[in-house]
């Protein structure tokens, strides 16, 4: 159901990105309170309950933009913007939270790390970032911050 | 201006890049300190240009010259007394009105102004057009246009600068007040002309209009003058408040009439601050992304820290040891290694995540972020018995609560402020960061950040029950109504943030270099003598002390060792850690590579008492800084003992419950 | 088309009018004179949470607590 014309686009990806989110955020919070299976570790879902619930709220946030865009107020495109930014932020958080522990397995040998591999810190988080990476591409010239000034020293 | 020397004061509205400007002229040439008699932050500095030496002196940001906020009177008081061959007004060009309304009263003050018209390039691409030629037209000011970010404008703005000090004399410009007033305004002149001294040192119808319009500091400016009672009389005849709105409106209608002459504003239904607003501050979403962003710096500080931790520790480790067995004589090895290394040292293990916390600070504040998490926290402020903007402050103590306590100053009520500043140790700062890296990392493996992001939680939750317990007894009463400004959100840029991280860092490091040196050189004496006995242990002075206060806090599950830590941790409070990583000698014993490792082998420590530690350390008495910035602020000794007892007795019953529950639940 | 004049406060969120009056005490009525509340200037509820307010105003974005959104008589259509 896209009805917005201007945003279809936008609304198209909400769509699809917030449900994702949303699904996978329930089933990290399952992860999170107990529950494990062969299929839960081949989607890298950690026990992280607070991770679990900021995806909820990416989704969330991606498919209040969808409603807003499709009860035609177009300003909703910004939940759109301002939500694929959150997630990248994310994105950026957890590959240097990986990279920390690849410097503590590989670089310093720490004993905690022995048997580290990059897959122990692969998460949804990460490679559901692979959407609003197409998303930031998309809308490049969205996220240029032309109208922001720059802070000053 | 005498011998090619200029002085200049720079003015201006908050958040119109007034710093930015000052350090752009200035350069790394800066100066900072006090104004006289206040703790309002005073920075100069000067610049050699074209043969002028040019002192600048930053004035404080305001809205307005009146006698109502000590900012304001500390800024119009400079430029009467002091009178500076210019004043350099630093206009936001995408917000003429506001702007211009200090223009007006600095026009009345006399002073030589020289517009400096900046963000013009953010105007300009929203389409706004300036026109500046019209603009000095009207005004009689010369104006340059200036984007401080980029250095546009600057060697301009001294060229103008040097042209409009060498025009010597100051400057009368007017302001009309409409024929009643008026008439009011030159009877007050003749008066005041009366007293020849008086009329030198201040601007006579400045002064008359601020009588006018019943200004407190300006009737104190004319007290033991002779003229004193004929001023009495005219001022019995008018109504004070009613001419100080009339006077208000006739400022903001001359620059009605200027502004749609100088500038063609496109009007945009939306701004992109606006735009990205619409999310940060929804009523459903503001809350939980605010968290989320705050648990996506909690989660860089202390993970991505680690490995650089490491590097440090095992450093400083290798150092401790290296130093202590080699260098002789015995005792001044154990000094530099045990005591300097083992107490400065592994404070500066915690470099990493101190800067990388800093560094996310600056990074909210530059943004814009910091302003908008007032109004999300609005309501939930309001329940406390305060306003969105007291949330501030205590956001910015997680950083170090002494400039935060400053920054309470923009609050007028005094209750309000009070409240605000006592709540605010309780917000972790970054001095006590290092102790949950610590035994959070020691004890919680993985689970070490959720285990710290807990214990800044508890901070906020202990500063939101303090604050409405404190509302609903001794500081009764509704929050003042308060009006604050939304700066637009700006990109944060790697130079302004590793600055601003590196003026709040650098603290951090001098701090190491001096108190946390002779805290731990005092330690280690304590814990060296009496000669001869085992290095740190109990028949030590530090052992002998640890031993009398020991019954205190055994209840809570510290030894010794953690009580002197705790003790001298009151200094600052990085010192717990330095205290303990001198009494466990760390030079010592080959056997512990590290700190953690030491504190993990110590069978008196463990996860329960090592919770209960952070706690403690978390809301215990604030650091001796905090509590004299808390008895500077409040200017009372009694709110500082309180701060203190009331720290130290919620600290000891919340340790004391998750010692004893956790014990009687079977953890440990 | 018929004008109302209500508090700031009452204004529904995106809606723009204009300051008629404020009834606010010496003090803070400067204050929002010198912010750029004055009579028959435009403002425009940017956001509107159960009580805190942004409003624009000329450009600049504000924070106004409820009480004194209650004080600002606003004329719009």
């Amino acid at each position: 159901m896209i009805t917005n014309k201007e945003y279809k686009y936008e609304t198209a990806f909400g769509l699809i990105a917030g449900p994702l989110y949303i699904i996978f955020g329930f089933i990290q919070l399952a992860v999170g309170l107990g529950y494990s299976s062969g299929w839960t570790d081949a989607l890298y879902i950690p026990k992280d309950i607070i991770g679990s619930l900021i995806l909820v709220l990416l989704g969330a946030i991606f498919l209040y933009g969808v409603k807003e865009l499709n009860e035609g107020t177009n300003e909703g495109v910004s939940f759109v913007y301002v939500g694929i930014f959150l997630a990248l932020l994310w994105v950026v958080v957890y590959l240097l939270v990986m990279s920390a522990s690849a410097l503590e397995a590989y670089m310093l040998k720490s004993e905690d790390f022995e048997e580290w591999v990059p897959a122990d810190d692969m998460k949804p988080g990460i490679y559901l970032g692979i959407l609003p990476l197409i998303g930031f591409l998309a809308w490049r010239s969205k996220f240029s911050f032309r109208r922001l000034s720059k802070a000053g020293v | 201006m005498t011998n090619n020397s200029i002085r200049v004061a720079l003015a201006g509205n908050p958040n119109v890049g007034k710093t930015t400007i000052f350090n752009a002229l200035t350069g790394a040439k800066q100066h900072v300190g006090n104004w006289p008699g206040v703790t309002v932050e005073k920075k100069t500095g000067s610049k050699k240009y074209n043969g002028y030496e040019i002192q600048f002196v930053d004035l404080p940001g305001t809205y307005s010259l009146t006698a109502y906020s000590i900012d304001e009177v500390i800024a119009r008081d400079y430029i009467v007394e002091e009178k500076p061959d210019v004043v350099v007004h630093i206009v936001d060009a995408t917000n003429l009105e506001r702007n211009l309304y200090l223009t007006t009263q600095l026009m009345e003050l006399g002073a030589r102004i020289v517009i400096a018209l900046n963000m013009s390039d953010l105007a300009e691409n929203r389409g706004d057009k300036i026109d500046t030629k019209k603009m000095e037209k009207f005004l009689e000011i010369p104006v340059v246009k200036t984007v401080a970010t980029k250095g546009i404008g600057i060697d301009q703005l001294l060229d103008t600068v040097i042209k409009e000090a060498k025009k010597g004399p100051h400057h009368e410009h007017m302001i009309g007040y409409g024929d009643d007033i008026e008439e009011k305004i030159n009877q007050m002149e003749n008066i005041l002309e009366g007293d020849i001294t008086l009329s030198k040192k201040y601007p006579s119808r400045w002064l008359s209009v601020k009588l006018l319009e019943g200004d407190d500091e300006a009737l104190k400016k004319i007290e033991g003058s002779p003229v004193l009672d004929q001023v009495k009389n005219i001022l019995s005849t008018i109504n004070k408040e009613e001419y100080e709105a009339v006077m208000a409106d006739k400022r903001y209608e001359a620059i009605d009439v200027i502004v749609p002459q100088v500038a063609s504003r496109h009007d945009e239904k939306m701004t992109a601050s606006d735009m990205i607003d619409r999310v940060f501050t929804h009523k459903y979403f503001g809350i939980p992304i605010f968290f989320a962003l705050m648990w996506a710096a909690f989660e860089l500080t202390f993970t991505f820290s680690v490995p650089f931790m490491d590097i440090l520790d095992s450093a400083f480790a290798w150092l401790a040891g290296a130093l202590a067995d080699n260098v002789k004589p015995d005792w001044f090895g154990s000094l530099l290694g045990d005591g300097i290394v083992g107490g400065v040292g592994f404070v500066l293990v915690f470099i990493p995540p101190i800067f990388i916390l800093f560094l996310l600070l600056a990074i909210l504040e530059d943004s814009g972020y910091l302003a908008r998490a007032a109004f999300i926290m609005d309501r939930l402020m309001t329940k406390i018995g305060l306003h969105g903007r007291s949330f501030v402050p205590m956001l910015m103590g997680f950083g170090c609560n002494v400039p935060a306590i400053m920054a309470t100053r923009t609050i007028e009520d005094k209750n309000d402020r009070l409240t605000t500043i006592l709540v605010n140790p309780f917000m972790s700062c970054g001095a006590r960061l290092p102790v949950y890296v610590l035994f959070a990392g020691a004890f919680f493996g993985r689970q070490a950040g959720t285990v710290i992001f807990s214990i800044y939680v508890l901070g906020i939750v202990a500063a939101i029950l303090t604050a409405k317990l404190l509302r609903s007894t001794l500081l009764k009463g509704d929050p003042a109504p308060f009006i604050m400004e939304l700066p637009p959100y700006r990109v944060p840029t790697a130079k302004a943030a590793t600055i601003h991280m590196w003026q709040r860092g650098s603290m951090y490091l001098k701090k190491a270099g001096t108190v946390i040196l002779l805290g731990a050189i005092m330690i280690w004496t304590l814990a060296t003598f009496p000669w001869g006995v085992e290095y740190g242990s109990e028949d030590s002075y530090a052992g002998k002390l640890g031993k009398v206060l020991e019954p205190l806090v055994a209840p809570l599950g510290f030894d010794w060792r953690i009580a002197v830590a705790l003790l001298f941790g009151f200094v600052a409070k990085e010192i717990v850690i330095g205290a303990l990583g001198v009494l466990y000698g760390l030079g010592e014993d080959a056997e512990e590579a590290n700190i953690s490792d030491s504190v993990e082998a110590d069978p008196k420590i463990f996860a329960l008492n090592s919770l209960g530690l952070m706690v403690f350390t978390l809301l215990y008495m604030p650091c001796i800084a905090t509590v004299g910035i808390i008895k500077k602020e409040t200017g009372s000794w009694k709110w500082m003992l309180f701060a203190i007892a009331y720290g130290i007795i919620l600290a000891w019953t919340a340790a004391f419950l998750i010692f004893q529950v956790g014990s009687g639940l079977g953890y440990d | 088309m018929s004008n109302k004049v209500l508090p700031l406060l009452m204004m529904p969120e995106g809606k723009e009018g204009k300051v008629s009056r404020i009834n606010a005490d010496r003090g803070l009525l400067r204050r929002l004179i010198e912010m750029g509340f004055t009579e028959n200037v435009s403002v425009k509820i940017i956001r509107s949470v159960k009580g805190s307010l942004i409003v624009g105003v000329n450009g600049c974005r504000y924070i106004l607590s409820k009480d004194i959104a209650m004080k600002i008589m606003v004329t719009f259509w």
